[in-house]
């Protein structure tokens, strides 16, 4: 630790180990578990961390038959020549390993933080900043390590914890439904990623024990133990986040679908608006260690087997090399297919095999353990200098391919309105008014919407590079407005959310609104609205229609839809004054499609029965029949009643053979009209006028959300309080049965509700 | 050299019995030294002898060397012997204690240029050193770079002997150990170590003095010279030495097992081994009370991030992560650099470097025109430069807040170090944002980790947080309750290592 002899402690190895098995694997562990073993990734994953438990047993025992060095051990056991394949072996697996990293990374890198950089450069720099800090040798390898360990560790952790909060519990439930061949299947794939334990095998000697730690072995097993099963925690929580939030779908599309997991969920405090950057940042921190680790282990055997006399020698040629490999222009899907395909078969069972036959050869030759280590030469400064000018030179001389475009030629789009006539689409994106901003007057409002027809976004784009002179920004993107004639039509719309979906720029927490006539209507707006439109619908959700619990309807929830297929989303319907915006109730999307529409007191109803109503306001009359009859004036209105408290209990149960629910909500009802306390005398006229109030109330929601049970999701078959997929975590005997029969199910179901409001 | 000198420029001349031939010896070497005082003088009455007295003028103490020496000799050795005369001198005719017999004539010349009074005794084959120095100093000063709300206001002075007092004074321990030697084969400037001795590591302290032979140069004037020469990492810009005026903060080192080397001329001291973590240490965080301690380090830890990153991050954001302000924020941005005809990057750099220049200017320039130039640059220039629209307000006060920032942290040469690392994060920013930034902070990481003072890793304790049973980081980046700290830091003999406990006979 202290004295350049390359030593680590127990402390130092736990928390390498931690960055070492999370830092890559963490990308793609939701992936690979969600390819393989679907809803029971979650198995998978403890699974694989169960095999990590006995395979870091086996390669601790090896180490410990080696006698520490497993090189100099090797070389005894079977000669130079074996030793020197042996080598080969691994350094091909490290090289792999490395070039799978470097490559994962970089096109994270290029396509969330550096669009427009060419990726050859943010690989190369990555490598030479990854070799210059396994110059610097084991020792700063494990102190890096340690000062980074919370600084990393700990932002994951709360980040992971906070997004649980968004997770869609029917992406994860019910468990144990793909069959034990998927289960262990997809938990020896996920185990593939806990392979960097093999390399305990090379770091055993570079362990400094206390004096005190008689029982080596079992002290190291303890410590690798304990990063295991963080690694383990963390790799559920990210799985748990993925799956819950994106499906299956999308979690299986791409390698590394986790990272847009990042821009949904939103931490609390209003200064950084996405925060995808920054944990990507601070992920990227522990990216280093594990790709400096792969240059250190290469480097450590190369030396040995090509007998040279300074490690550090080694790492420009590999540079080179890695650097070669990562450019090749393949797809990193195509890539990780064959990487996965040699961990498999080949990369894994060897971490086994060799170690086995060489212990094995080794006892037979009855070779005493060695007990003196290689003592490793002090690193020259000299080279490590030279790495730390080439980096920089390096980022000097790739000036040119970073395309940066400074924040002032940027048109940041606020709002985007989206129309469709026949088959060709109009974009209009609203601009900032910076001028408004500076004080310096205000822009022409004409200037702040640009109109652009296209076929399709792409062409959109296009358009836009030939006409503007100003680079297309949505990273500042408020809310989309989606015109009538593109909410119902499937294909356009599912083009669109493609879109979205591939443009990581455009947050997926951006809300979405559809409009009862066209886009355009509502963009027109902008000109009267307070900080223009993008602004409004962001401050109304934010401030107003939140305080009354509605649901925050994002094209994140959109894309979800999209790729899951059947959840129904309650997009806020907007209707265009002559100079206001009114939010008209829910337009119901399902499977791409606008169904349903509903006004603003069905939608509260609606709200109602979802569970997350609140401060919704019921009104009756003096006429109880008049309650129950369907656009109703408020003008009316002798009573009204304030509900909060809403909770939602769902069950679910088999009669006759068919689905029955019993949706049974309750709630606290304040009246705010219409009551007059007639003083202490009359406790018991009181009493009952409550209870009348609280009687008829009851009776109103009962109404309008077993009216609207039966028209949308038994007449149009529009599932929109999602009951199809809820099964899956409430009854897992019915979701089997129904499993891929929704129309059955939504046919099939009977149901009753209850209602009970207490009035106070 | 001359031929009285060796290549080391050491006087091979010995000290001669016949006084004429060292008098000739010593005119030729303070030939054209005005400085130099030399008188040949006859004491005795019966038994007569010639000496000769040699010093430098104004480096000694002219009343008392006329009091205690030359006026005892010319009155108090009528009964002067006629062999021995030197013993005889020695005890009757100088009153005073600090009198010792130099026996080679480069010491002799040695201690006449650092201030004391030779006396050569014809017959005799070695002289008398006097010391009755009295050089010009300015006492003890108050510390003006390292300020205190709390806590002793002295500071180090140019004066080695006023400097060792200032220690001495604040450990009265037999421990505490000054080794003294002399660096510069020209300046012979006076070099101490001080450390106490049960306490400090001792192979630590024979690296250190080991270090501090290893090079012969002609002068040191000053304790950054030495400390040049003898760190490990010439090309890091961080220091590896931590310096400080305050002899409360040297004494604090000093009995944490560190050792302080103290070198004629210098009024700052140098604290080693050192860590990160001791730059950020002040000395009032001792005296303050623990809550505040702890904000303050706090504070000095994000001031030196802010010090390093803000520009670097600001350029990242700005030209390519514009998603992670808030919307508001990256408008203001966007408005308030509208029309600016410089690149962001070329923005930063400008105002950085004109910061850097107004500093330097600041320094350099008597004190009370550095003020005036403070207000002329920072305000009106930088007003005038925003109101022309040739830098944006939002860089104004990125730079302003780097610069800031910087200045928490209590040592000037760490936080100078910062400067240059500054540019590298810019660098890295402006050509690839957020990842760029990332890289810079990574080469930073793995250049610290691999940093090391005297043999103790730079990151200490963060990186090796379970060293000394964890208790180093009780004094980090938060600062526990005095009563708390018990242990002394890994610097220090593992033996000794406990520095509080309660006292047991007190709870009666």
């Amino acid at each position: 630790m202290f004295s350049d002899n390359e030593k680590i402690s127990l402390r130092q190895l736990k928390r390498l180990l931690v960055f070492d098995l999370f830092s890559v694997s963490g990308l793609i562990i939701p992936r690979i578990a969600a390819a393989t073993s679907g809803k029971d990734g979650v198995i998978a994953i403890i699974l694989a961390t169960l095999y990590a438990f006995i395979y870091v047993w086996i390669i601790l025992s090896f180490t410990k038959s080696t006698g520490g060095n497993y090189l100099d051990y090797c070389e005894r056991s079977m000669g130079g020549i074996l030793t020197f394949l042996i080598g080969i072996l691994y350094i091909a697996k490290l090289f792999a390993c490395c070039v799978f990293a470097v490559r994962l990374f970089g096109e994270v890198i290029n396509e969330t933080l550096l669009e427009d950089t060419d990726p050859r450069a943010i690989i190369l720099l990555l490598l030479i900043v990854s070799a210059y800090a396994a110059s610097k040798g084991f020792e700063v390898r494990a102190r890096i390590a340690e000062v980074l360990y919370f600084i990393i560790i700990i932002p994951i952790f709360i980040f992971l914890i906070l997004g649980l909060r968004k997770v869609d519990i029917t992406n994860l439930m019910p468990l144990f439904t793909e069959g034990a061949g998927g289960i262990f299947i997809g938990g020896y794939n996920v185990f593939l990623t806990f392979s960097v334990l093999e390399l305990l095998l090379f770091a055993a000697p570079l362990i400094k024990f206390k004096k005190s730690d008689i029982r080596r072995g079992k002290r190291l097993y303890h410590y690798v133990s304990q990063s295991l099963v963080l690694v383990g925690v963390m790799d559920i929580l990210l799985f748990a986040v993925t799956m819950g939030i994106l499906g299956r779908t999308e979690t299986r599309r791409k390698l590394w679908s986790m990272v847009n997991v990042i821009q949904v969920i939103k931490l609390p405090g209003g200064f950084i608006q996405r925060q995808d950057a920054v944990i990507l940042g601070i992920w990227m921190l522990s990216i280093f260690t594990i790709i400096s680790a792969f240059f250190y282990y290469i480097s450590l055997i190369s030396k040995h087997i090509f007998r040279v006399s300074y490690q550090n020698y080694l790492l420009i040629p590999y540079i080179i090399l890695l650097f070669g490999v990562s450019a090749i222009p393949i797809e990193t899907e195509q890539f990780f297919y064959y990487f996965e395909f040699y961990m498999k078969y080949i990369g894994m069972p060897q971490s086994l095999v060799i170690p086995g036959i060489v212990v094995i050869i080794g006892k037979i030759k009855k070779l005493d353990k060695l007990k003196k280590l290689n003592k490793t030469k002090k690193n020259k400064p000299a080279l490590k200098t030279l790495l730390f000018i080439w980096a920089l030179a390096s980022v000097v001389s790739l000036t040119g391919c970073s395309d940066m475009t400074e924040i002032e030629d940027r048109n940041f789009i606020q709002a985007m309105g989206i129309d469709l006539n026949g088959n060709e689409l109009t974009v209009y994106y609203v601009l900032p008014d910076l001028k408004a901003l500076t004080e310096r007057g205000s822009e022409e409002p004409e200037k702040l919407i640009l109109e652009l027809k296209g076929y399709d976004f792409w062409q959109i784009e296009e358009n836009y590079d030939l006409q503007y002179n100003k680079r297309l920004d949505f990273s500042q993107i408020k809310a989309i407005i989606l015109g009538k004639e593109l909410s119902d039509n499937t294909g356009q719309l599912k083009e669109f959310l493609s879109y979205v979906e591939n443009k990581y720029e455009l947050g997926r927490n951006t809300l979405i609104f559809s409009s009862v006539s066209s886009a355009k209507g509502i963009i027109s707006l902008n000109r009267y609205l307070e900080g223009g439109i993008g602004d409004y619908l962001d401050r109304l959700y934010r401030i107003n229609l939140k305080n009354t619990g509605k649901k925050v309807i994002s094209v994140g929830d959109m894309v979800f839809a999209m790729n899951e297929g059947n959840p129904v989303i309650n997009m806020p319907l907007l209707k265009a004054g002559e100079k206001t915006l009114e939010a008209m109730g829910f337009g119901m999307f399902y499977h791409n499609k606008l169904e349903y529409t509903v006004d603003k007191e069905e939608a509260d109803y609606i709200d109602i029965a979802n569970g997350y109503g609140k401060n919704n306001l019921i009104f009756l009359t003096d006429n109880p029949e008049e309650d129950l009859k369907e656009n109703k004036s408020e003008a009316i209105s002798e009573v009204v009643v304030k509900i909060n408290n809403i909770t939602r209990t769902l069950d679910f149960a088999r009669i006759n053979e068919k689905p029955f629910l019993t949706l049974k909500i309750e709630g606290i009802g304040i009246i705010e009209k219409g009551f007059k306390d007639t003083g202490q005398t009359s406790q018991t006229i009181n009493g009952k006028v409550i209870e009348d109030i609280e009687k008829r109330c009851n009776e109103v929601v009962k109404y309008h959300i077993s009216k609207n049970l039966e028209e949308i999701t038994r007449g149009k078959k529009v599932d929109f309080l999602n009951l199809y997929r809820m099964t899956s975590y409430k009854n897992k005997k019915m979701w089997l049965q129904y499993k891929n029969k929704e129309n059955q199910f939504l046919e099939e179901l009977q149901y009753t509700v209850e209602i009970d409001f207490k009035m106070q | 050299m001359s031929l009285l000198h060796d290549e080391q420029n050491r006087i091979t001349a010995a000290i001669s019995k016949k006084l004429t031939e060292n008098i000739d010896v010593i005119s030729t070497l303070f030939t054209d030294c005005a400085d130099v005082v030399k008188r040949r003088i006859t004491v005795g009455n019966i038994n007569k002898v010639d000496i000769y007295c040699v010093y430098i003028d104004n480096m000694i103490n002219k009343d008392l060397l006329e009091k205690v020496t030359i006026y005892e000799l010319f009155h108090n050795l009528n009964e002067m012997p006629a062999r021995n005369q030197f013993d005889f001198i020695k005890e009757k005719g100088l009153r005073t204690v600090d009198l010792s017999e130099v026996i080679t004539m480069n010491e002799l010349i040695e201690d006449v240029l650092s201030g004391d009074t030779a006396i050569l005794v014809d017959g005799c084959d070695k002289a008398l050193r006097v010391s009755i120095r009295g050089m010009p100093s300015r006492g003890v000063p108050k510390s003006e770079n390292e300020v205190a709300i709390r806590g002793s206001l002295e500071s180090f002075s140019e004066a080695f002997y006023i400097n060792r007092v200032l220690l001495r004074r604040r450990i009265k321990d037999t421990n505490l150990k000054i080794k003294q030697f002399k660096v510069g084969i020209r300046s012979h400037t006076d070099v101490a170590l001080c450390y106490l001795e049960d306490v400090a590591k001792p192979e630590m302290v024979a690296d250190i003095e080991k270090r501090l032979k290893e090079y012969i140069i002609d002068g040191i004037f000053d304790s950054g010279m030495l400390e040049q020469l003898t760190e490990r990492n010439v090309y890091s810009p961080f220091p590896e030495f931590q310096t400080t005026e305050r002899p409360d903060k040297a004494a604090s080192a000093i009995m944490e097992g560190r050792v302080a080397v103290l070198v004629d001329n210098s009024p700052l001291a140098l604290l080693l081994p050192t860590t990160l973590n001791s730059f950020f240490q002040a000395s009032d965080d001792s005296y303050s009370r623990w809550e505040i301690a702890t904000f303050t380090r706090i504070l000095r830890y994000f001031g030196a991030f802010l010090s390093i990153a803000l520009p670097g991050l600001y350029i990242a954001v700005i030209n390519y992560n514009a998603e992670v302000l808030s919307s508001a924020m990256a408008l203001s941005f966007a408005a308030a650099r509208d029309g600016v005809p410089f690149s962001v990057l070329f923005e930063v750099i400008m105002m950085e470097i004109a910061f850097q220049m107004l500093l330097e200017a600041g320094i350099r320039l008597p004190g009370p025109m550095g003020g005036t130039l403070g207000i002329v640059g920072g305000l009106i220039i930088g007003d005038a430069a925003v109101t022309a629209n040739l830098v944006s307000p939002i860089v104004v006060i990125v730079i302003a807040m780097t610069a800031i920032s910087a200045f928490t942290v209590p040592n000037a040469a760490f936080a100078a170090s910062f400067r240059i690392v500054r540019y590298l994060i810019i660098i890295l920013s402006a050509f690839l944002g957020l990842y760029g930034f990332v890289l810079g902070i990574i080469i930073l990481l793995n250049h610290l980790g691999g940093l090391k003072s005297f043999g103790m890793p730079y990151l200490v304790p963060f990186a090796a947080s379970g060293i000394n049973e964890g208790t180093d980081t009780k004094d980090a980046i938060v600062r526990l309750p005095l009563r708390k700290l018990k242990r002394r830091p890994i610097f220090s003999r593992k033996t000794e290592r406990t520095r509080l406990i309660r006292n047991e006979d007190d709870k009666h």
